[in-house]
Protein backbone atom coordinates (compact mmCIF):
# COMPACT_ATOMS: atom_id res chain seq x y z
CA UNK A 1 0.00 0.00 0.00
CA UNK A 2 2.92 2.34 0.85
CA UNK A 3 4.46 1.25 -1.72
CA UNK A 4 1.99 2.02 -4.63
CA UNK A 5 1.31 5.29 -2.82
CA UNK A 6 5.09 6.42 -2.56
CA UNK A 7 4.72 5.74 -6.59
CA UNK A 8 1.37 8.01 -7.23
CA UNK A 9 3.17 10.64 -5.07
CA UNK A 10 5.88 10.59 -7.03
CA UNK A 11 4.06 10.36 -9.97
CA UNK A 12 2.32 13.58 -9.63
CA UNK A 13 5.42 15.73 -8.71
CA UNK A 14 7.20 14.36 -11.57
CA UNK A 15 4.64 16.51 -13.81
CA UNK A 16 6.30 19.62 -12.69
CA UNK A 17 4.46 21.78 -15.05
CA UNK A 18 0.81 20.15 -13.83
CA UNK A 19 1.83 20.82 -10.00
CA UNK A 20 2.58 24.16 -11.47
CA UNK A 21 -0.64 25.09 -13.12
CA UNK A 22 -2.78 23.17 -10.02
CA UNK A 23 -1.09 25.87 -7.74
CA UNK A 24 -1.12 28.60 -10.04
CA UNK A 25 -5.02 28.30 -10.68
CA UNK A 26 -5.54 28.77 -6.65
CA UNK A 27 -3.06 31.50 -6.96
CA UNK A 28 -5.17 32.89 -9.27
CA UNK A 29 -8.70 32.77 -7.83
CA UNK A 30 -6.30 34.37 -4.73
CA UNK A 31 -5.50 37.11 -6.55
CA UNK A 32 -8.16 38.24 -8.52
CA UNK A 33 -10.35 37.90 -4.89
CA UNK A 34 -7.72 39.84 -3.00
CA UNK A 35 -8.01 42.48 -6.22
CA UNK A 36 -10.92 43.01 -7.00
CA UNK A 37 -13.89 40.69 -5.04
CA UNK A 38 -12.57 41.58 -1.95
CA UNK A 39 -13.49 45.18 -2.28
CA UNK A 40 -16.78 44.68 -4.10
CA UNK A 41 -17.60 42.59 -0.62
CA UNK A 42 -15.96 45.18 1.54
CA UNK A 43 -18.48 48.04 -0.22
CA UNK A 44 -21.30 46.06 0.42
CA UNK A 45 -20.99 45.19 4.34
CA UNK A 46 -19.26 47.75 6.48
CA UNK A 47 -18.03 51.20 4.40
CA UNK A 48 -14.38 51.39 4.36
CA UNK A 49 -13.26 50.49 7.69
CA UNK A 50 -9.61 48.56 7.23
CA UNK A 51 -10.43 45.74 10.14
CA UNK A 52 -13.54 44.89 7.98
CA UNK A 53 -11.70 44.75 5.07
CA UNK A 54 -9.68 42.49 6.83
CA UNK A 55 -11.83 39.81 8.16
CA UNK A 56 -13.41 40.08 4.42
CA UNK A 57 -9.70 39.20 2.80
CA UNK A 58 -9.70 36.19 5.57
CA UNK A 59 -13.04 35.29 5.05
CA UNK A 60 -11.95 34.38 1.53
CA UNK A 61 -8.69 33.25 2.12
CA UNK A 62 -10.74 30.57 4.24
CA UNK A 63 -12.71 29.72 1.61
CA UNK A 64 -10.07 29.47 -0.87
CA UNK A 65 -8.32 26.94 1.10
CA UNK A 66 -11.51 24.94 1.68
CA UNK A 67 -11.73 24.23 -1.85
CA UNK A 68 -8.19 24.02 -2.21
CA UNK A 69 -8.18 20.63 0.11
CA UNK A 70 -11.09 19.24 -2.30
CA UNK A 71 -9.80 20.00 -5.74
CA UNK A 72 -5.90 18.73 -4.74
CA UNK A 73 -6.81 16.20 -3.44
CA UNK A 74 -9.09 15.04 -6.64
CA UNK A 75 -6.31 16.09 -8.97
CA UNK A 76 -4.49 13.75 -7.43
CA UNK A 77 -6.54 10.82 -8.57
CA UNK A 78 -5.55 11.05 -11.98
CA UNK A 79 -2.88 8.34 -11.02
CA UNK A 80 -5.05 6.24 -10.75
CA UNK A 81 -7.54 6.55 -13.53
CA UNK A 82 -4.57 6.38 -15.57
CA UNK A 83 -3.73 3.36 -14.44
CA UNK A 84 -7.03 1.75 -15.17
CA UNK A 85 -7.21 3.30 -18.36
CA UNK A 86 -3.82 2.07 -19.72
CA UNK A 87 -4.17 -1.59 -17.60
CA UNK A 88 -0.93 -0.59 -15.90
CA UNK A 89 -2.70 -2.33 -12.82
CA UNK A 90 -2.57 -5.82 -14.50
CA UNK A 91 1.84 -5.32 -13.28
CA UNK A 92 0.68 -4.50 -9.67
CA UNK A 93 -1.75 -6.95 -9.69
CA UNK A 94 0.07 -9.54 -10.75
CA UNK A 95 2.70 -9.47 -7.58
CA UNK A 96 1.91 -11.39 -4.39
CA UNK A 97 0.20 -8.51 -2.73
CA UNK A 98 -3.37 -8.33 -2.10
CA UNK A 99 -5.14 -6.35 -4.13
CA UNK A 100 -7.59 -4.23 -1.97
CA UNK A 101 -3.76 -3.25 -0.37
CA UNK A 102 -2.67 -1.55 -3.91
CA UNK A 103 -5.87 0.02 -4.33
CA UNK A 104 -5.92 1.34 -1.34
CA UNK A 105 -2.80 2.99 -1.96
CA UNK A 106 -4.23 5.59 -4.55
CA UNK A 107 -6.32 6.61 -1.33
CA UNK A 108 -3.47 6.87 0.75
CA UNK A 109 -1.47 8.61 -2.19
CA UNK A 110 -3.68 10.86 -2.69
CA UNK A 111 -4.56 12.17 0.88
CA UNK A 112 -0.67 12.72 0.60
CA UNK A 113 -0.69 14.64 -2.15
CA UNK A 114 -3.54 16.70 -1.28
CA UNK A 115 -2.39 17.60 2.22
CA UNK A 116 0.99 18.90 0.66
CA UNK A 117 -0.70 20.91 -2.15
CA UNK A 118 -2.82 22.03 0.58
CA UNK A 119 0.07 22.90 3.27
CA UNK A 120 1.75 25.08 0.43
CA UNK A 121 -1.20 27.16 -0.33
CA UNK A 122 -2.05 27.46 3.20
CA UNK A 123 1.53 28.78 3.68
CA UNK A 124 0.77 30.87 0.52
CA UNK A 125 -2.30 32.70 2.57
CA UNK A 126 -0.52 33.02 5.66
CA UNK A 127 2.86 34.50 4.13
CA UNK A 128 0.57 37.01 2.24
CA UNK A 129 -1.12 38.35 5.62
CA UNK A 130 2.20 38.37 7.39
CA UNK A 131 3.79 40.49 4.20
CA UNK A 132 0.92 43.05 4.01
CA UNK A 133 1.27 43.53 7.59
CA UNK A 134 -1.98 41.94 8.36
CA UNK A 135 -2.99 40.11 11.08
CA UNK A 136 -1.68 36.22 11.46
CA UNK A 137 -3.73 33.96 13.25
CA UNK A 138 -1.99 32.45 16.22
CA UNK A 139 0.45 29.55 16.33
CA UNK A 140 -2.16 27.75 17.89
CA UNK A 141 -4.75 28.25 15.20
CA UNK A 142 -2.30 27.29 12.60
CA UNK A 143 -1.87 24.19 14.14
CA UNK A 144 -5.38 23.90 14.55
CA UNK A 145 -6.09 24.90 10.73
CA UNK A 146 -3.89 22.12 10.09
CA UNK A 147 -5.92 19.38 11.95
CA UNK A 148 -8.79 20.35 10.39
CA UNK A 149 -6.40 20.66 7.00
CA UNK A 150 -5.83 17.40 7.29
CA UNK A 151 -8.95 15.98 8.59
CA UNK A 152 -10.51 17.27 5.22
CA UNK A 153 -8.26 16.21 2.75
CA UNK A 154 -8.67 12.44 4.54
CA UNK A 155 -12.38 13.01 3.64
CA UNK A 156 -11.66 14.07 0.17
CA UNK A 157 -9.56 10.87 -0.54
CA UNK A 158 -11.76 8.61 1.03
CA UNK A 159 -15.34 10.46 -1.01
CA UNK A 160 -13.35 11.08 -4.25
CA UNK A 161 -11.70 7.57 -4.15
CA UNK A 162 -15.00 5.71 -3.61
CA UNK A 163 -16.24 7.51 -6.49
CA UNK A 164 -12.92 7.06 -9.23
CA UNK A 165 -13.77 3.21 -8.91
CA UNK A 166 -16.60 3.70 -10.73
CA UNK A 167 -15.13 5.56 -13.18
CA UNK A 168 -13.16 4.26 -16.53
CA UNK A 169 -12.23 6.33 -18.90
CA UNK A 170 -9.74 9.62 -18.78
CA UNK A 171 -12.69 11.54 -20.25
CA UNK A 172 -15.05 10.57 -17.49
CA UNK A 173 -12.94 11.82 -14.63
CA UNK A 174 -12.40 14.84 -16.62
CA UNK A 175 -16.29 15.59 -17.03
CA UNK A 176 -16.47 14.63 -13.25
CA UNK A 177 -13.31 17.30 -12.20
CA UNK A 178 -14.72 19.95 -13.87
CA UNK A 179 -18.54 19.61 -12.41
CA UNK A 180 -16.87 18.96 -8.94
CA UNK A 181 -14.40 21.86 -9.26
CA UNK A 182 -17.21 23.93 -10.61
CA UNK A 183 -19.82 22.90 -7.95
CA UNK A 184 -17.76 22.85 -4.79
CA UNK A 185 -16.87 26.36 -4.39
CA UNK A 186 -20.49 26.80 -4.41
CA UNK A 187 -21.16 23.84 -2.16
CA UNK A 188 -18.86 25.49 0.51
CA UNK A 189 -20.09 28.71 -0.12
CA UNK A 190 -17.11 30.62 -0.86
CA UNK A 191 -18.56 32.34 -4.20
CA UNK A 192 -21.53 33.88 -2.49
CA UNK A 193 -21.83 34.70 1.28
CA UNK A 194 -24.73 32.27 2.35
CA UNK A 195 -27.59 34.59 3.46
CA UNK A 196 -28.04 35.27 -0.01
CA UNK A 197 -28.81 32.06 -0.92
CA UNK A 198 -32.71 30.35 -0.75
CA UNK A 199 -33.34 28.78 2.65
CA UNK A 200 -33.13 25.35 1.00
CA UNK A 201 -29.98 25.19 -0.69
CA UNK A 202 -28.41 26.73 2.47
CA UNK A 203 -29.66 23.81 4.20
CA UNK A 204 -28.35 21.52 1.51
CA UNK A 205 -24.71 23.39 2.13
CA UNK A 206 -24.90 23.15 5.89
CA UNK A 207 -25.42 19.34 5.26
CA UNK A 208 -22.33 18.75 2.89
CA UNK A 209 -19.57 17.70 4.61
CA UNK A 210 -17.15 19.18 2.96
CA UNK A 211 -18.46 22.45 3.58
CA UNK A 212 -17.73 22.29 7.48
CA UNK A 213 -14.02 22.25 6.57
CA UNK A 214 -14.30 26.49 5.09
CA UNK A 215 -17.03 26.80 8.05
CA UNK A 216 -14.51 25.98 10.05
CA UNK A 217 -11.41 27.58 8.61
CA UNK A 218 -13.71 31.07 8.72
CA UNK A 219 -13.66 30.82 11.89
CA UNK A 220 -9.65 30.17 12.61
CA UNK A 221 -9.14 32.75 9.59
CA UNK A 222 -11.45 35.31 11.75
CA UNK A 223 -10.47 34.61 15.47
CA UNK A 224 -8.35 37.60 16.80
CA UNK A 225 -9.80 40.43 14.34
CA UNK A 226 -13.21 39.60 13.88
CA UNK A 227 -13.82 41.23 17.77
CA UNK A 228 -12.07 44.85 16.72
CA UNK A 229 -13.72 45.00 13.96
CA UNK A 230 -17.05 44.80 14.77
CA UNK A 231 -16.66 45.80 18.16
CA UNK A 232 -19.48 48.72 17.81
CA UNK A 233 -22.15 46.43 16.27
CA UNK A 234 -24.76 44.51 18.71
CA UNK A 235 -24.33 41.09 19.70
CA UNK A 236 -27.54 39.90 18.06
CA UNK A 237 -26.83 41.38 14.58
CA UNK A 238 -23.34 40.04 14.90
CA UNK A 239 -24.84 36.58 15.18
CA UNK A 240 -26.76 37.09 12.23
CA UNK A 241 -24.03 38.21 10.04
CA UNK A 242 -22.05 35.57 11.08
CA UNK A 243 -24.58 33.15 9.96
CA UNK A 244 -25.31 34.70 7.07
CA UNK A 245 -21.70 34.23 5.93
CA UNK A 246 -21.54 30.84 6.81
CA UNK A 247 -19.18 31.60 10.25
CA UNK A 248 -21.07 29.61 12.00
CA UNK A 249 -23.97 27.02 11.47
CA UNK A 250 -27.05 27.53 13.19
CA UNK A 251 -29.47 24.27 12.96
CA UNK A 252 -33.46 24.34 14.22
CA UNK A 253 -31.75 27.09 16.83
CA UNK A 254 -28.81 25.37 17.62
CA UNK A 255 -25.53 26.97 16.96
CA UNK A 256 -22.93 24.04 16.07
CA UNK A 257 -19.83 23.98 18.11
CA UNK A 258 -16.61 23.59 16.57
CA UNK A 259 -16.32 19.79 17.66
CA UNK A 260 -19.65 19.10 16.24
CA UNK A 261 -18.25 20.22 13.15
CA UNK A 262 -15.20 17.99 13.15
CA UNK A 263 -16.74 15.23 14.45
CA UNK A 264 -19.24 15.50 11.44
CA UNK A 265 -16.33 15.45 9.07
CA UNK A 266 -14.68 12.30 10.89
CA UNK A 267 -17.99 10.52 10.53
CA UNK A 268 -18.37 11.71 6.78
CA UNK A 269 -14.63 10.39 6.46
CA UNK A 270 -15.77 7.08 8.55
CA UNK A 271 -18.77 6.93 5.69
CA UNK A 272 -16.94 7.04 3.05
CA UNK A 273 -13.87 4.68 4.06
CA UNK A 274 -16.83 1.63 4.95
CA UNK A 275 -18.33 2.24 1.38
CA UNK A 276 -15.05 2.56 0.05
CA UNK A 277 -13.84 -0.98 1.84
CA UNK A 278 -17.73 -2.34 0.67
CA UNK A 279 -16.68 -1.33 -2.62
CA UNK A 280 -13.30 -2.82 -2.91
CA UNK A 281 -14.43 -6.33 -1.06
CA UNK A 282 -16.71 -6.44 -4.14
CA UNK A 283 -14.19 -5.88 -6.93
CA UNK A 284 -10.66 -6.06 -5.52
CA UNK A 285 -10.43 -9.58 -3.54
CA UNK B 1 10.76 -34.25 -18.01
CA UNK B 2 8.96 -32.28 -14.89
CA UNK B 3 5.61 -30.23 -15.93
CA UNK B 4 6.17 -26.66 -14.72
CA UNK B 5 2.70 -25.62 -16.10
CA UNK B 6 -0.29 -28.06 -17.14
CA UNK B 7 -3.64 -26.92 -18.46
CA UNK B 8 -6.50 -29.22 -18.59
CA UNK B 9 -9.86 -28.44 -20.33
CA UNK B 10 -9.28 -24.26 -19.76
CA UNK B 11 -12.64 -22.46 -21.18
CA UNK B 12 -13.11 -18.61 -20.77
CA UNK B 13 -16.30 -16.36 -22.83
CA UNK B 14 -16.76 -12.82 -22.47
CA UNK B 15 -19.50 -10.56 -23.04
CA UNK B 16 -18.80 -8.45 -25.84
CA UNK B 17 -22.02 -5.89 -26.71
CA UNK B 18 -24.24 -8.57 -24.77
CA UNK B 19 -22.94 -11.53 -27.20
CA UNK B 20 -20.69 -14.57 -25.64
CA UNK B 21 -18.10 -14.53 -27.20
CA UNK B 22 -15.45 -17.84 -26.57
CA UNK B 23 -12.16 -16.19 -26.24
CA UNK B 24 -10.57 -20.30 -25.25
CA UNK B 25 -12.96 -23.42 -26.18
CA UNK B 26 -11.35 -25.94 -23.36
CA UNK B 27 -7.87 -25.99 -24.33
CA UNK B 28 -4.98 -28.45 -22.70
CA UNK B 29 -1.43 -28.30 -23.03
CA UNK B 30 1.79 -28.30 -20.75
CA UNK B 31 5.17 -26.50 -20.56
CA UNK B 32 8.00 -28.61 -19.81
CA UNK B 33 10.34 -27.07 -16.79
CA UNK B 34 13.27 -25.07 -18.23
CA UNK B 35 12.15 -25.02 -22.07
CA UNK B 36 10.89 -22.65 -24.41
CA UNK B 37 7.65 -22.77 -25.30
CA UNK B 38 5.55 -20.87 -28.12
CA UNK B 39 2.06 -19.91 -28.01
CA UNK B 40 1.40 -19.04 -31.89
CA UNK B 41 -1.88 -17.15 -33.26
CA UNK B 42 -3.37 -15.07 -35.19
CA UNK B 43 -4.66 -11.67 -33.25
CA UNK B 44 -7.80 -12.67 -31.60
CA UNK B 45 -6.83 -16.16 -31.50
CA UNK B 46 -6.88 -16.45 -27.96
CA UNK B 47 -3.29 -16.13 -26.69
CA UNK B 48 -3.46 -13.02 -24.83
CA UNK B 49 -6.28 -14.83 -22.92
CA UNK B 50 -4.70 -17.96 -21.92
CA UNK B 51 -1.22 -15.42 -21.20
CA UNK B 52 -3.60 -13.57 -18.58
CA UNK B 53 -5.37 -16.72 -17.16
CA UNK B 54 -2.09 -18.46 -16.60
CA UNK B 55 -0.93 -15.46 -15.05
CA UNK B 56 -3.46 -15.11 -11.63
CA UNK B 57 -4.67 -11.80 -13.81
CA UNK B 58 -7.98 -12.95 -15.38
CA UNK B 59 -10.31 -15.93 -13.65
CA UNK B 60 -11.14 -18.67 -16.07
CA UNK B 61 -14.87 -19.99 -16.57
CA UNK B 62 -13.43 -23.66 -16.13
CA UNK B 63 -10.41 -26.35 -15.73
CA UNK B 64 -7.55 -26.66 -14.01
CA UNK B 65 -4.15 -25.17 -14.19
CA UNK B 66 -1.16 -26.11 -12.43
CA UNK B 67 1.98 -23.89 -12.30
CA UNK B 68 4.99 -24.78 -10.83
CA UNK B 69 3.53 -27.32 -8.13
CA UNK B 70 0.80 -24.29 -7.28
CA UNK B 71 -2.89 -24.94 -8.28
CA UNK B 72 -4.44 -21.37 -10.29
CA UNK B 73 -7.14 -19.88 -8.37
CA UNK B 74 -6.44 -21.65 -5.03
CA UNK B 75 -2.33 -20.48 -4.47
CA UNK B 76 -2.02 -17.90 -6.74
CA UNK B 77 -0.02 -15.92 -4.28
CA UNK B 78 2.83 -18.71 -4.81
CA UNK B 79 2.27 -19.08 -8.79
CA UNK B 80 2.51 -14.49 -8.52
CA UNK B 81 5.66 -15.50 -6.82
CA UNK B 82 7.35 -17.68 -9.37
CA UNK B 83 6.06 -16.00 -12.55
CA UNK B 84 7.47 -12.98 -14.40
CA UNK B 85 5.63 -11.31 -17.53
CA UNK B 86 6.66 -9.44 -20.10
CA UNK B 87 3.25 -7.69 -20.81
CA UNK B 88 2.06 -7.02 -25.02
CA UNK B 89 2.01 -3.41 -23.99
CA UNK B 90 4.64 -2.15 -21.47
CA UNK B 91 3.35 -1.09 -17.75
CA UNK B 92 6.00 0.88 -16.87
CA UNK B 93 5.48 4.67 -15.65
CA UNK B 94 6.77 6.68 -18.00
CA UNK B 95 7.59 9.48 -16.52
CA UNK B 96 9.74 7.37 -14.00
CA UNK B 97 13.04 6.52 -14.88
CA UNK B 98 14.01 2.84 -15.29
CA UNK B 99 16.35 2.51 -12.23
CA UNK B 100 12.82 4.04 -10.05
CA UNK B 101 10.56 1.53 -12.05
CA UNK B 102 12.46 -1.40 -11.13
CA UNK B 103 13.07 -0.55 -7.35
CA UNK B 104 9.42 0.26 -6.93
CA UNK B 105 7.74 -2.65 -8.73
CA UNK B 106 10.72 -4.83 -6.90
CA UNK B 107 8.77 -3.41 -3.74
CA UNK B 108 6.10 -5.37 -4.14
CA UNK B 109 7.90 -8.55 -3.56
CA UNK B 110 8.69 -7.85 -0.51
CA UNK B 111 12.38 -8.00 -0.38
CA UNK B 112 14.73 -6.32 2.10
CA UNK B 113 16.58 -2.85 1.01
CA UNK B 114 19.81 -4.63 0.44
CA UNK B 115 18.27 -8.12 -1.71
CA UNK B 116 16.20 -5.57 -3.76
CA UNK B 117 19.80 -3.71 -4.44
CA UNK B 118 20.97 -7.07 -5.43
CA UNK B 119 18.22 -8.15 -7.11
CA UNK B 120 18.24 -4.40 -9.48
CA UNK B 121 22.12 -4.87 -10.20
CA UNK B 122 21.59 -8.75 -11.26
CA UNK B 123 18.74 -7.40 -14.18
CA UNK B 124 20.51 -4.70 -15.00
CA UNK B 125 23.46 -6.66 -15.95
CA UNK B 126 21.26 -9.12 -17.69
CA UNK B 127 18.82 -7.03 -19.66
CA UNK B 128 22.15 -4.54 -20.10
CA UNK B 129 20.43 -1.49 -19.18
CA UNK B 130 23.36 0.15 -17.76
CA UNK B 131 23.24 2.94 -20.47
CA UNK B 132 20.34 4.11 -19.78
CA UNK B 133 19.04 2.79 -15.86
CA UNK B 134 18.67 6.55 -15.21
CA UNK B 135 16.91 7.63 -17.79
CA UNK B 136 12.93 7.89 -17.95
CA UNK B 137 11.42 5.48 -19.62
CA UNK B 138 9.45 7.34 -21.86
CA UNK B 139 12.79 8.72 -23.32
CA UNK B 140 14.03 5.20 -24.38
CA UNK B 141 14.03 3.81 -27.60
CA UNK B 142 11.63 0.70 -28.85
CA UNK B 143 14.46 -1.52 -27.94
CA UNK B 144 15.54 0.13 -24.76
CA UNK B 145 12.39 -0.30 -23.33
CA UNK B 146 11.63 -3.82 -24.06
CA UNK B 147 14.76 -4.67 -22.19
CA UNK B 148 13.88 -2.68 -19.21
CA UNK B 149 10.73 -4.74 -19.76
CA UNK B 150 12.31 -7.87 -19.37
CA UNK B 151 14.58 -6.57 -16.62
CA UNK B 152 10.92 -5.68 -14.55
CA UNK B 153 9.96 -9.17 -15.40
CA UNK B 154 12.90 -11.11 -13.99
CA UNK B 155 13.11 -8.36 -10.04
CA UNK B 156 11.89 -11.27 -8.29
CA UNK B 157 13.88 -14.36 -9.83
CA UNK B 158 11.05 -16.32 -11.56
CA UNK B 159 11.27 -19.50 -12.32
CA UNK B 160 9.03 -18.94 -15.46
CA UNK B 161 8.58 -15.96 -17.60
CA UNK B 162 5.60 -14.55 -20.24
CA UNK B 163 6.62 -13.05 -23.23
CA UNK B 164 3.48 -11.62 -24.75
CA UNK B 165 4.30 -10.99 -28.27
CA UNK B 166 7.89 -9.36 -27.00
CA UNK B 167 9.13 -8.29 -30.27
CA UNK B 168 5.95 -6.57 -32.10
CA UNK B 169 7.05 -3.08 -33.59
CA UNK B 170 10.70 -3.69 -32.97
CA UNK B 171 13.02 -3.38 -35.29
CA UNK B 172 15.01 -5.88 -36.92
CA UNK B 173 18.64 -5.41 -34.32
CA UNK B 174 16.67 -4.79 -31.27
CA UNK B 175 14.50 -8.13 -31.82
CA UNK B 176 18.08 -9.96 -32.58
CA UNK B 177 18.75 -8.51 -28.71
CA UNK B 178 15.93 -9.18 -27.13
CA UNK B 179 15.93 -12.94 -28.81
CA UNK B 180 19.66 -13.02 -27.48
CA UNK B 181 18.75 -11.97 -23.98
CA UNK B 182 15.79 -14.63 -23.70
CA UNK B 183 17.81 -17.56 -25.43
CA UNK B 184 20.28 -16.75 -22.91
CA UNK B 185 17.88 -16.79 -19.92
CA UNK B 186 16.87 -20.47 -21.11
CA UNK B 187 19.82 -21.69 -21.65
CA UNK B 188 22.31 -20.40 -18.94
CA UNK B 189 19.69 -19.98 -16.01
CA UNK B 190 17.17 -22.31 -16.66
CA UNK B 191 14.29 -20.00 -16.98
CA UNK B 192 11.10 -22.11 -18.39
CA UNK B 193 10.00 -19.51 -20.92
CA UNK B 194 5.88 -19.23 -22.40
CA UNK B 195 6.16 -16.51 -25.41
CA UNK B 196 3.41 -15.73 -27.59
CA UNK B 197 4.16 -14.47 -31.28
CA UNK B 198 2.48 -14.18 -34.25
CA UNK B 199 6.39 -14.37 -36.03
CA UNK B 200 6.42 -17.78 -37.21
CA UNK B 201 10.64 -17.68 -38.11
CA UNK B 202 10.38 -16.58 -34.13
CA UNK B 203 9.03 -19.74 -32.93
CA UNK B 204 10.67 -21.81 -34.77
CA UNK B 205 13.51 -21.14 -32.69
CA UNK B 206 11.44 -22.59 -29.75
CA UNK B 207 11.86 -25.97 -28.42
CA UNK B 208 7.89 -26.40 -28.64
CA UNK B 209 5.29 -25.43 -30.66
CA UNK B 210 1.59 -24.68 -29.62
CA UNK B 211 -0.43 -23.12 -32.87
CA UNK B 212 -3.93 -22.22 -31.77
CA UNK B 213 -6.99 -20.11 -33.60
CA UNK B 214 -10.19 -19.73 -32.52
CA UNK B 215 -9.83 -20.13 -29.15
CA UNK B 216 -8.73 -24.03 -29.85
CA UNK B 217 -5.58 -25.80 -30.81
CA UNK B 218 -4.77 -26.55 -34.23
CA UNK B 219 -1.76 -28.06 -34.25
CA UNK B 220 1.25 -28.95 -31.68
CA UNK B 221 4.46 -30.11 -31.57
CA UNK B 222 8.44 -29.35 -31.84
CA UNK B 223 9.34 -27.26 -35.11
CA UNK B 224 11.11 -30.55 -36.79
CA UNK B 225 7.33 -32.23 -36.15
CA UNK B 226 5.08 -29.14 -37.25
CA UNK B 227 7.55 -29.07 -40.12
CA UNK B 228 7.11 -32.66 -41.28
CA UNK B 229 3.65 -33.27 -40.63
CA UNK B 230 2.20 -29.77 -42.32
CA UNK B 231 5.39 -28.77 -44.70
CA UNK B 232 5.17 -29.57 -48.49
CA UNK B 233 8.17 -28.71 -50.82
CA UNK B 234 7.41 -27.20 -53.90
CA UNK B 235 8.59 -28.78 -57.29
CA UNK B 236 8.39 -26.28 -60.30
CA UNK B 237 9.13 -27.34 -63.58
CA UNK B 238 8.88 -25.65 -67.01
CA UNK B 239 8.01 -28.52 -69.42
CA UNK B 240 9.43 -27.96 -73.19
CA UNK B 241 5.39 -28.83 -74.50
CA UNK B 242 3.17 -27.45 -71.76
CA UNK B 243 0.04 -29.28 -73.23
CA UNK B 244 1.60 -32.52 -73.91
CA UNK B 245 3.38 -33.18 -70.23
CA UNK B 246 0.06 -31.85 -68.66
CA UNK B 247 -1.29 -34.89 -70.61
CA UNK B 248 1.58 -37.03 -69.77
CA UNK B 249 1.08 -36.20 -65.82
CA UNK B 250 -2.68 -36.85 -65.98
CA UNK B 251 -2.49 -40.32 -67.26
CA UNK B 252 0.17 -40.81 -64.64
CA UNK B 253 -2.25 -39.69 -62.11
CA UNK B 254 0.04 -36.97 -60.93
CA UNK B 255 -1.46 -33.72 -59.03
CA UNK B 256 -0.57 -30.63 -60.10
CA UNK B 257 -1.26 -26.77 -60.69
CA UNK B 258 -0.67 -24.81 -63.83
CA UNK B 259 0.78 -21.57 -62.80
CA UNK B 260 1.16 -20.07 -66.31
CA UNK B 261 4.41 -21.75 -67.94
CA UNK B 262 5.09 -23.37 -64.86
CA UNK B 263 3.90 -26.56 -63.22
CA UNK B 264 3.92 -27.01 -59.23
CA UNK B 265 3.42 -30.30 -57.50
CA UNK B 266 3.85 -31.13 -54.47
CA UNK B 267 6.05 -33.27 -52.67
CA UNK B 268 5.98 -34.43 -49.13
CA UNK B 269 9.92 -34.45 -49.25
CA UNK B 270 12.67 -33.02 -51.39
CA UNK B 271 13.91 -36.42 -52.42
CA UNK B 272 11.01 -37.32 -54.11
CA UNK B 273 12.42 -34.82 -57.26
CA UNK B 274 15.32 -36.92 -57.71
CA UNK B 275 13.34 -39.68 -59.18
CA UNK B 276 10.88 -37.80 -60.54
CA UNK B 277 12.66 -35.40 -62.78
CA UNK B 278 15.36 -38.56 -63.53
CA UNK B 279 11.68 -40.34 -65.04
CA UNK B 280 10.95 -36.68 -67.14
CA UNK B 281 14.15 -34.95 -67.53
CA UNK B 282 13.67 -34.89 -71.55
CA UNK B 283 10.43 -33.23 -71.20
CA UNK B 284 11.45 -30.44 -69.52
CA UNK B 285 13.56 -27.34 -69.91
CA UNK B 286 14.11 -26.23 -66.48
CA UNK B 287 13.91 -27.40 -62.91
CA UNK B 288 13.44 -25.85 -59.31
CA UNK B 289 12.77 -27.19 -55.30
CA UNK B 290 11.10 -25.04 -52.89
CA UNK B 291 11.56 -25.84 -49.44
CA UNK B 292 8.69 -25.63 -47.25
CA UNK B 293 9.18 -22.73 -44.30
CA UNK B 294 8.09 -22.73 -40.99
CA UNK B 295 5.48 -19.63 -42.72
CA UNK B 296 3.86 -21.60 -44.84
CA UNK B 297 3.24 -24.27 -41.75
CA UNK B 298 1.38 -21.23 -40.05
CA UNK B 299 -0.36 -20.17 -42.75
CA UNK B 300 -1.48 -23.86 -43.41
CA UNK B 301 -2.85 -24.34 -40.35
CA UNK B 302 -4.39 -21.07 -39.42
CA UNK B 303 -5.37 -20.05 -42.92
CA UNK B 304 -7.61 -23.05 -43.32
CA UNK B 305 -9.91 -22.43 -40.76
CA UNK B 306 -10.70 -19.05 -41.76
CA UNK B 307 -12.27 -20.70 -45.40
Amino acid sequence: MTTLAMRNVLIYFRDKLGVFFSLLSVLLIIALFVLFLGNAFTADYGGNIEEVSEVINNWIFAGILGVTTVTTTLGAFVVMVNDKVHHLYKDFYSTPVQRYRIVAGYALGAFVVGTIMSMIIFVVLISYNAVMGNYVMSALNMLITTGVLLLSVLLNAFMIFFFTMFIKTNQAFGAISTILGTLIGFMMGIYVPMGDLPDAIQTLIRFFPQSHTTMLFRQLFIEGIAEEAFLHIPTEYLQAFQEATGVIYVINGYELTRMDSVLFLAGAAIVFFLLSVWRMSRRYV
Amino acid sequence: MEKIIEVKSLMKSYTVQRKEVKAVKGIDFYVEKGTMFSFLGKNGAGKSTTIDILCTLLEPDAGAVMIDGYELGKNDFEIRKSIGIVFQRSLLDPMLTVYENLKIRGRFYKFSRQKLKERIEVVTEIAQLEEFLHRPYEKLSGGQRRRADIARALINTPKILFLDEPTTGLDSRARKDIWATIRALQKEKGVTVFLTTHYMEEAEQSDYITIIGHGEILARGTPLELKLKYCHDLLKLAPKNPERFKQTLMENQIEFIQNGEVIEIKLDSTLEAIPFVERFKDDIINVEIINGTMDDVFLDITGREDT
